[in-house]
């Protein structure tokens, strides 16, 4: 289980998080949701290590991780997809996916990894060679979430992965993403600003603004409360923009 | 057939320059660090190859794997004592401290070498020196052939290095994100430190080369030069294209001392530099940076 408690982060002396604690269960799907600049991606950035809280205390496994440099923390089994994606441009989509299982036990396991990326989305196989910026939106997703599912993560965390996406394309990723929840049990931790479709997918959620969790629960149950009707399905858009 | 010799003495300083550049455009391409103590430090693996001929009799092109191991130590300890500290700036700032540091540990290991060895020049001269090949009446020098064929295959092992194995994948990668690259679970810090110290040691061969020619604390800048100039040419971060500038700037040269004579050897470089600057500032060749 991964467990955030009272975390306060700065960037520089400027507070973004007040406080905040959640947890993530194992093999479960917890969204975060809330608007833009709420401390959605500062609290995704903070778990993997890519920034440090100031108070407070993250672990893993009963483990304290919050200390521990970003490398580190993919080894203890947390992978992220980056907010924008973050490929490597100039390089293949294979050299990606190998860079993905960089770490030794799962570079040992790559063959097998692959093999199982390339069922789960099987575009990424007929666009092996060729360099990630030459894909289309929705392949870079592809890409960039095969890349974190190759280090073989006990836990996986999306930053706003329908970004920028058609709908169709948003649906076909969710589709994956769920598979990879219940068939191979891996827990996910997703950002997200499109409210609706966090809370239809998700067990639990909780719902950050101004730098504090204002609200959690069971998603479904978040999804008919009236305060998140009226905080953000008014302006919430059905699913994402279009590409 | 004059001029085909002249374009020969050409290609064989170009592999040399290229040889100086490679570590330069690593350095840069990687990390954001312009690091003009490069041709200081090549000189000084100049002199390790002198000594090491002088003292135990070591052919220098023998000496290139020792010349390796003391430029990859002396790289681990500057990168340890002084540029590690500025990974935490962006890029421009990098560039602007490194170019700092580097101006200062060029006058360090200037004055060093002068007190150690004097201003006086010096050079190998081996049992093959001035020795040279004729084949249909061009004069091929030996150590030149041994100079395009250390150049090739330094830049094939250094392209083979960052494209078919894991650690030079994980060097290619920071280049490209470092921040993603930590997502990958590759140790930055430890990346940055093999990388610069890559960016020297890959400059043994060309000290190799240098001690076979001249030698003398005050050169190093001349180096430098060529290997800024190459950089440029080449593009940014550019490494597969070193190699052809370098031959190209080699040729140019050549070109030029037969057209108007040697004492502007220099020059030719110089204004190519320049108009490669005002016209095409993204480098004279084409495709993307391989890192």
């Amino acid at each position: 289980m991964l467990k955030i408690d009272e975390i306060d982060v700065y960037y520089g002396d400027l507070q973004a998080l007040w406080g905040v604690s959640l947890a993530v269960k194992d093999g479960e799907m917890v969204a975060l949701v809330g608007s833009n600049g709420a401390g959605k991606s500062t609290l995704l950035k903070t778990v993997s290590g890519l920034l440090r809280p100031r108070r407070g205390s993250i672990s893993y496994q009963g483990i304290r991780i919050d200390q521990q440099d970003a490398h580190k923390i993919v080894e203890a089994g947390i992978s992220m997809v980056p907010e924008g994606r973050r490929l490597f441009p100039d390089m293949s989509v294979l050299e990606n996916l190998e860079l993905g299982a960089y770490l030794p036990q799962a570079r040992q396991a790559q063959q097998k990894t692959l093999r199982w990326i390339y069922d789960i989305f099987p575009i990424l196989r007929e666009r092996e060679t060729q360099a990630a910026r030459t894909l289309s939106g929705g392949e870079q997703q592809m890409l960039a979430i095969a890349r974190a599912l190759m280090s073989q993560p006990r836990i996986l965390l999306l930053d706003e992965i329908t970004l920028g996406l058609s709908p169709l394309i948003v649906d076909n990723i969710f589709e994956v993403i769920k598979q990879v929840n219940k068939l191979n049990h891996i827990a996910i931790f997703l950002v997200e600003q499109n409210v609706v479709l966090a809370l239809e997918l998700s067990d639990t959620a909780y719902i950050i603004e101004n730098g504090r969790i204002i609200g959690q629960g069971e998603a479904k149950a978040l999804l008919e409360s009236q305060e998140v009707k009226d905080a953000y399905l008014g302006i919430a858009p059905a699913s994402g923009e279009t590409d | 057939m004059d001029i085909l010799q002249f374009a020969i003495y050409g290609l064989i300083n170009g592999a040399l320059y290229g040889m100086v550049a490679l570590g330069l455009s690593l350095a840069y391409g990687i990390m954001g660090y312009l690091n003009v103590a490069q041709g200081h430090l090549i000189i000084l693996g100049a002199y390790g190859s002198y000594w090491l001929f002088r003292i135990w009799g070591v052919d220098p092109f023998l000496s290139i794997p020792i010349l390796m191991i003391i430029l990859f130590i002396i790289g681990i300890i500057l990168y340890m004592a002084v540029y590690s500290w500025l990974l935490k700036f962006q890029v421009i700032s990098r560039l602007k401290s490194s170019l700092l540091i580097s101006f200062g540990l060029m006058l360090v290991f200037e004055n060093m070498a002068i007190l150690l060895w004097t201003a006086d020049e010096r050079a190998v001269t081996t049992f093959y020196s001035g020795k040279v090949a004729d084949i249909f009446g061009l004069r091929l020098p030996y150590i030149g052939l041994g100079t395009i064929g250390l150049a090739i295959i330094v830049v094939v092992a250094l392209h083979l290095f960052l494209t078919k194995t894991y650690f030079g994948k994980a060097i290619r990668a920071t280049a490209q994100d470092w921040e993603a690259s930590q997502l990958m679970g590759i140790n930055v810090a430890r990346t940055y430190l093999v990388s610069f110290a890559l960016s020297i040691l890959i400059a043994a061969p060309a000290a190799a080369v240098i001690s076979m020619r001249v030698i003398s604390p005050g050169i190093g800048v001349e180096w430098t030069n060529y290997g800024l100039v190459l950089v440029i040419l080449a593009g940014v971060g550019n490494i597969n294209s070193i190699l052809p500038a370098g031959l190209f700037l080699g040729l140019i040269e050549a070109i030029s001392v037969y057209l108007v004579g040697a004492p502007y050897t220099g020059m030719a470089g110089l204004v190519v530099f320049v108009l490669v600057l005002l016209f095409k500032p993204q480098g004279l060749f084409k495709g993307r940076a391989a890192l």
